[in-house]
Formats: C-alpha cells, sequence, structure tokens
C-alpha cells in the first residue's frame, strides 16, 4: 500500500516519498493521451458525499473520476437521509454497504472526514473538513510548484492572507515542510496566529520583505464566512496584500503567483497579475483534476 | 465487630505516620494504631507488603443522574470509585435537577444513603439551576450540610459572583471555581497552540484560565470567602495561585488527575476522549503541574470524573460530550506519573488526596485518628497492569487510558468498618 493507511484525510507527517510518488503519478497521467487510461477505474463507485456547497472542488473530481472509468454517485446532504435524523456514521455505513468503493468527502467540521473513515473500511479522501484540511487543493499547489521548480530543497514559497481559516494552507505547510521547503505565513497578526510557528513556518507581516527571495506566492482568500468583521481593517488589509502589479512586477523573473479560487477580482488580486506572465492560477487547476485523478487511481488500484 | 489491618506499611500524613503497623477497627472507627495487635476474635486482615493509608477524598466528582439511577448502576459506579482508592467522594451539582435548593439535597442523600457503598457528600451550587443569573438557596443548602459551592463552569459575570462571595461569608463554606474567560474560549474545544495549529480547531488560550483566576482570588480576597481553584492547569495559573498565597491564606488550588498525565497531543486524531475542559495543556504545562504538585502550589488531586454514555462521546469531535470518566485509574495514575517518575513520595502523594481535601470540606475524615471513621485504603504501590475496557467497574468507559500501562492496585477498601475487596464485588 503505497499511503499509510486506506484513506486520505490530512498531511500531518507525511513522508515526502509518498508526496513525490503521487506527483510521479500526475506526471504519468498527464503525459497520456485519455484512451491509454480511461478504464483504469472502471466498475469502481465513487461516491462524492458533499455536507458543504461546493462547484470548483466537485467538478474537479468528478472529471476525474469520469475519465478514469468510475461511476460516478452524487450524494448532497440536503436531499439525504440527513435531514431525516439518520446519523452520518449510519449514513457513510449504508453507502459502503451499497457498494460505494470509495466515499470523497467535503463536511463543515473539523475532523469529519476522519470520522467517517474510522466508521467504515473502504477509502475516504478528504476534500475539505472544516477548517482542519484540504489536502488535495495542496497537492495540487505542489505539484504546480514542482513542475515548474523541479524540487522545494530550500526553497521558500510565501502564502499570504487570511491564514487563520485557511484549511489549504495548513495542508499546504504540512507537506511544504516534509518536502524541505520553508513556508513564510504573511497578513496581520490577528490572522496569523503565532502558534504556527510550533508548525515550522516562518511570520512576517509584511508582504513585500516576504516576497524578497521566494519562488512562489500563494493567496489565502479573506473568508469572510468563516469569521467575526473585527478581526482586520479592510481597506489596510487590501492595502498591504493585495498582489497588483507594482507589488509583483519587482519579482517577475522567477514568482509564480498562485491562488486557490473563487478570485475576487480587485480584491485580493488584480486581473492585471491573475492574467499576467507569473500567474499559474489556471494550471493549477488543471493540476488539481490530474491530481484528483493519480490519488483516486493510487488509492483504488494501489501501485500498478 | 473488631477488625485488625495486620503487617501493612501504614501511611497517614496528617500525623506524619509512615511505618510498620497493625489497625486495630470496631465498629466502624478506627480505635487503635500499634506495632502489634492481637485479638483473637477479630477477623484479621492480611496487608503484609501492601500500603494502608486513610480512604481517598474527591473534591470533583460527576454523577448527574444520581436521583433516577439504578441501584445496579449507583453499586457499579461506587465499585469504580473503590477501584481508585476512594472512600468518600462530593459530588458535583450539576445533577438532574441541579443541586440548588435543599430538596433535591435531601434526595440525594436519601439515595445513597441506600444504594450507595461509598460515602457520598454534597457540592451546592451557586447560582439557580447552574444559569449563573440568580443566586441558589445558599442558606438552606448550607443549613442542610452541603460541603462547599461551585457550579461546576465557569460564572462569567462578576458582578453577580461577587455578590455570591459577599452573600456566602456567613457560612465560611469555600467556592469550589472553574476559571475560565467564556468569550476567550467560545466556541474553542482545545487549547491554544500545536493542537489547535494541527487540528484546525479554534483553541483555548491559557490565559483565559489565569485572567480567571487572578478574578476569582480577588473577589475570595474581598469577600473572605475561602477559595479552591478546582484546575489550575497551566504554567501561567500555576505562578498566580503561588503569588496570591503569599497574600491570602484561604486559597487552595487543584487538579484532576489527566493534567499531570496527558498534554494535547492526545487529541490528535480528533480523539474525543481526550475532549476535556480546561483542555489538555502543552507538555512545558504538565511538567508546571507537576512542580506544582510537589512545591504544594496545588494542593489537592482529584479525579475529575465525568461519565458519558458511548453515544455522548463516539460523535465527531466538534459534537461530543466534553469529560472523561477516570475515578477507578486515579490511584494508579498518581502511583505510575507522579510516585514512580519521583515527583512526590507516596506520603506526600497521599496527602493530596486525604488530609488536604478533608481540610478544604472541613469533614473529619481523611487520616487514620483515634475515634474517626474506619475509611481506610489498601493497595500495592508496585503491581503492573494494563487498562482493559472489559475490565472497568463504572458503567461509563469513556477514557482515554485504555491499553495504559499502570502501577499501583487497590485491594481492599474499609468504609465505615464495612471490608470491601474490589475484585470481589
Amino acid at each position: 500500500m503505497l499511503l499509510k493507511n486506506k484513506d486520505f484525510i490530512s498531511l500531518y507527517e507525511v513522508n515526502a516519498e509518498v508526496l513525490l510518488s503521487i506527483f510521479e503519478r500526475i506526471i504519468f497521467f498527464k503525459k497520456r493521451e485519455t484512451s491509454e487510461y480511461k478504464g483504469r477505474l472502471s466498475g469502481k463507485n465513487i461516491v462524492n458525499a458533499f455536507f458543504e456547497p461546493s462547484t470548483r472542488t466537485r467538478f474537479s473530481f468528478e472529471i476525474a473520476e469520469k475519465m478514469l472509468g468510475a461511476n460516478v454517485i452524487n450524494f448532497s446532504s440536503k436531499i439525504s437521509s440527513i435531514s431525516k435524523g439518520e446519523s452520518l456514521s449510519d449514513t457513510v455505513k449504508t453507502l459502503e454497504a451499497i457498494g460505494a468503493n470509495l466515499i470523497v468527502v467535503r463536511h463543515p467540521a473539523p475532523g469529519a472526514a476522519k470520522y467517517i473513515a474510522d466508521e467504515i473500511d473502504i477509502p475516504v479522501v478528504n476534500a475539505g473538513d472544516g477548517g482542519h484540511e484540504h489536502p488535495t487543493q495542496a497537492l495540487l499547489d505542489l505539484f504546480t510548484i514542482y513542475e515548474c521548480k523541479g524540487t522545494f530543497k530550500d526553497q521558500k514559497i510565501v502564502i499570504a492572507g487570511d491564514i487563520l481559516h485557511s484549511r489549504s494552507t495548513r495542508s499546504t505547510l504540512f507537506a511544504i515542510r516534509s518536502l524541505g521547503g520553508e513556508v513564510v505565513l504573511c497578513g496581520p497578526p490577528t490572522l496569523v496566529p503565532d502558534y504556527y510557528k510550533l508548525l515550522g513556518a516562518e511570520i512576517c507581516y509584511d508582504l513585500d520583505e516576504a516576497l524578497k527571495s521566494a519562488i512562489a506566492v500563494r493567496t489565502a482568500r479573506i473568508q469572510k464566512e468563516r469569521f467575526k468583521e473585527f478581526y482586520i481593517q479592510p481597506d489596510e488589509y487590501f492595502k498591504n496584500y493585495r498582489l497588483d502589479n507594482k507589488r509583483i512586477s519587482k519579482h517577475k523573473d522567477k514568482l509564480m503567483v498562485m491562488h486557490g479560487a473563487p478570485m475576487r477580482r480587485g480584491e485580493e488580486i488584480t486581473s492585471e497579475v491573475a492574467d499576467g506572465p507569473n500567474s499559474v492560477i489556471f494550471p493549477q487547476m488543471t493540476n488539481g483534476m490530474f491530481a484528483r485523478m493519480a490519488l483516486l487511481d493510487l488509492l483504488l488500484r494501489g501501485e500498478d | 465487630m473488631k477488625i485488625i489491618i495486620k503487617g501493612g506499611r501504614v501511611i497517614d500524613p496528617a500525623n506524619k505516620i509512615d511505618e510498620n503497623l497493625d489497625i486495630l477497627i470496631e465498629n466502624g472507627k478506627i480505635l487503635e494504631l500499634s506495632k502489634y495487635i492481637n485479638i483473637a476474635e477479630a477477623k484479621h486482615i492480611d496487608a503484609s507488603k501492601k500500603i494502608v493509608s486513610p480512604g481517598f477524598i474527591d473534591t470533583d466528582y460527576n454523577f448527574y443522574n444520581l436521583e433516577n439511577a439504578s441501584i445496579q448502576i449507583i453499586k457499579n459506579e461506587s465499585k469504580a470509585a473503590l477501584a481508585g482508592g476512594f472512600t468518600s467522594v462530593a459530588i458535583m451539582p450539576d445533577t438532574t435537577p441541579v443541586v440548588d435548593n435543599k430538596k433535591t439535597v435531601m434526595k440525594i442523600l436519601e439515595k445513597a444513603e441506600k444504594d450507595s457503598l461509598i460515602n457520598l457528600f454534597i457540592i451546592g451550587s451557586i447560582t439557580k439551576d447552574l444559569l449563573g443569573q440568580e443566586l441558589s438557596f445558599m442558606e438552606e443548602l448550607s443549613n442542610v450540610g452541603v460541603l462547599a459551592f461551585s457550579d461546576n463552569k465557569p460564572i462569567e459575570n462578576t458582578e453577580i459572583l461577587r455578590v455570591a462571595f459577599h452573600y456566602a461569608k456567613r457560612f465560611e463554606k469555600a467556592f469550589l471555581v472553574n476559571c475560565e474567560d467564556t468569550f476567550l474560549i467560545e466556541d474553542s474545544l482545545v487549547n491554544e497552540g500545536y493542537i489547535s495549529a494541527v487540528l484546525g480547531l479554534k483553541g483555548r488560550p491559557k490565559i483565559a484560565e489565569t485572567i480567571m483566576i487572578y478574578r476569582d482570588i480577588l473577589l475570595a480576597i474581598e469577600s473572605d470567602v475561602p477559595i479552591h481553584i478546582l484546575n489550575a492547569t497551566c504554567n501561567y495559573s500555576i505562578e498566580a495561585v503561588r503569588h496570591l498565597k503569599t497574600k491570602y491564606k484561604k486559597l487552595t488550588a487543584g487538579i484532576n488527575q489527566d493534567y499531570f498525565t496527558l498534554s494535547e497531543e492526545a487529541c490528535l486524531n480528533f480523539n474525543t476522549n481526550a475532549k476535556i475542559q480546561p483542555p489538555l495543556r502543552s507538555k512545558d504545562d504538565v511538567m508546571a503541574v507537576k512542580e506544582g504538585l510537589k512545591n504544594n502550589t496545588i494542593d489537592v488531586i482529584s479525579s475529575g470524573h465525568r461519565p458519558k454514555t458511548f453515544e455522548e462521546k463516539n460523535k465527531m469531535f466538534i459534537e461530543s460530550e466534553f469529560g472523561n470518566s477516570g475515578i477507578e485509574l486515579t490511584l494508579a495514575l498518581v502511583i505510575t506519573e507522579l510516585v514512580k517518575t519521583g515527583y512526590l513520595d507516596i506520603s506526600h502523594a497521599i496527602s493530596k488526596l486525604t488530609i488536604n481535601p478533608a481540610n478544604l470540606l472541613k469533614i473529619n475524615k481523611g487520616t487514620l485518628n483515634i475515634g474517626t471513621d474506619a475509611d481506610i485504603v489498601i493497595f500495592d504501590i508496585n503491581e503492573k497492569w494494563f487498562v482493559k475496557e472489559s475490565k472497568l467497574f463504572s458503567n461509563y468507559k469513556n477514557t482515554p487510558y485504555i491499553k495504559k500501562k499502570l502501577y499501583g492496585i487497590v485491594e481492599k477498601v474499609i468504609v465505615g468498618g464495612e471490608v470491601f475487596d474490589v475484585e470481589k464485588i
């Protein structure tokens, strides 16, 4: 078994070898024609159990699943028996009993993916569990950097914005550290808590300073829906942390500009930068689909 | 009915006794402690190679549904307490219904009298229904014999707590306080630090506890009421208690067993059995707790027993109930984590479970004084064993210690002269 256990829940203490193997599998798929791999997961039933709204991530998973020939079942909590009072545990056990071979889960509660994974024997992929982690997002971000730079050793990556509420930042931080890279978390102090230092991150409140020796900057979007308004002063925030041409052009030769989408053009990023030569935002999304293909392939087919 | 406990190492910290002695018990009272007692018609209990000490007293114990509990449940919970070395427990008032009036106290005492194998004492609530808004019937609670007052949770409104302290001046009974700033800990389930960083959960900062420790002690000083900090779980809090003890004599502090045993890492993988409040803290704080016990900043060790059903605990972390049940492991945890590691010698450890809680609650127990009730525990300090779920006595198995290796096991407990063989009850 390539991965330590049957599931893909968290990148906490993930092995560098595991990440590199996933990258290799991504490259495998990117290099080939669809016809070469379209039956690899045929006959497998994959359930996308999304208890929290999502478009991008769900579409990305769905396309990845269909490209490999799997049967895709989309499950939304609004129409399910959760509304009839069934426990989450019973819901997923039912899916397993009916014949699901793998469940992709997005849920508003931190720890939900682990909870579900412990209740059933089939693999569970975490597509985002509350404010905890978003490991497939981290995979695609990291692969995008890997594809461009070839290595993480001693490379500095800046993540800027609302770090406090960014689950993908947590996953990304774990993975970059395991691959030997450095992470600088940047934002106002109220959104960049000190305890991230305990996870091996550096903290810097000045974005221009942080960008000086960075190979990539990844925006952590302000998640207004997740926090109380008094944590920041919006005008000051955007002045200090917006990715605009003035800020980026100083580093244009080597700095990759990354974003998790959806973008709010004009707010945390300008159109000039989003569509400019440093931006890898759309390639990230393409890599996201391939990364999910690679992951599902590895979980259901192992190392074949 | 005469009983002689023979040949044990008798440790009674209150009287500075630590030597091999025999103990004579008659009609439920301690009659004599001497080198060799031989009375033909007495029942002999062989305590050779065992330690014999006063039975332990728990100051932080929960039994939510006592009034409606069946005899069997009460018996199992009593067994669990006995297995932990306890002969007396003080029940926190968040029972159903809340202990905020005389009638509820009488019902509980009546039930306890009938079915409990150990001594049950009552802690009365500070506010009505534990809502933190109006005072409970503090005077009638005091008159009917509650040992102390507590809401078993933080009281947010400082003015109300201040009024309660002043109202209680006459009663000379301690306030057992839970110190956490409710605003700072809102929606927070773990320690703010490494574990909140890893799990992506909002954390409870240590200062939320220390701020309220300062607040509550100042209120006690102002009203001259005895105050007991139920849990000083972190270095800042322990420093605060240490400092304020130099200013105020009626201040004591306690700690539940989990805080010298586990650190926040026990919550990794969203382990709900480690979800307690105040939260498990950092490894440095665990060391500070052990040091605090050693230098007597912390006077009392309690179980913090919070029995929860499987359904209540086996949920997602954010939904799971707080608390773990632990009273039957108290002696073993104290020996394993504090005595075997060299922080406390056994006599010092016993004092935190006997004479210190007895002094706090002002009961004539926790010693081997002649003429007092024969509440005695006989235990082996060296026996190694592993915690198995199937062997737990309590009906409630919500403990993080399954499979843990422990040293120390209770053999027999005597409650008011009645002898219980822990394995055979």
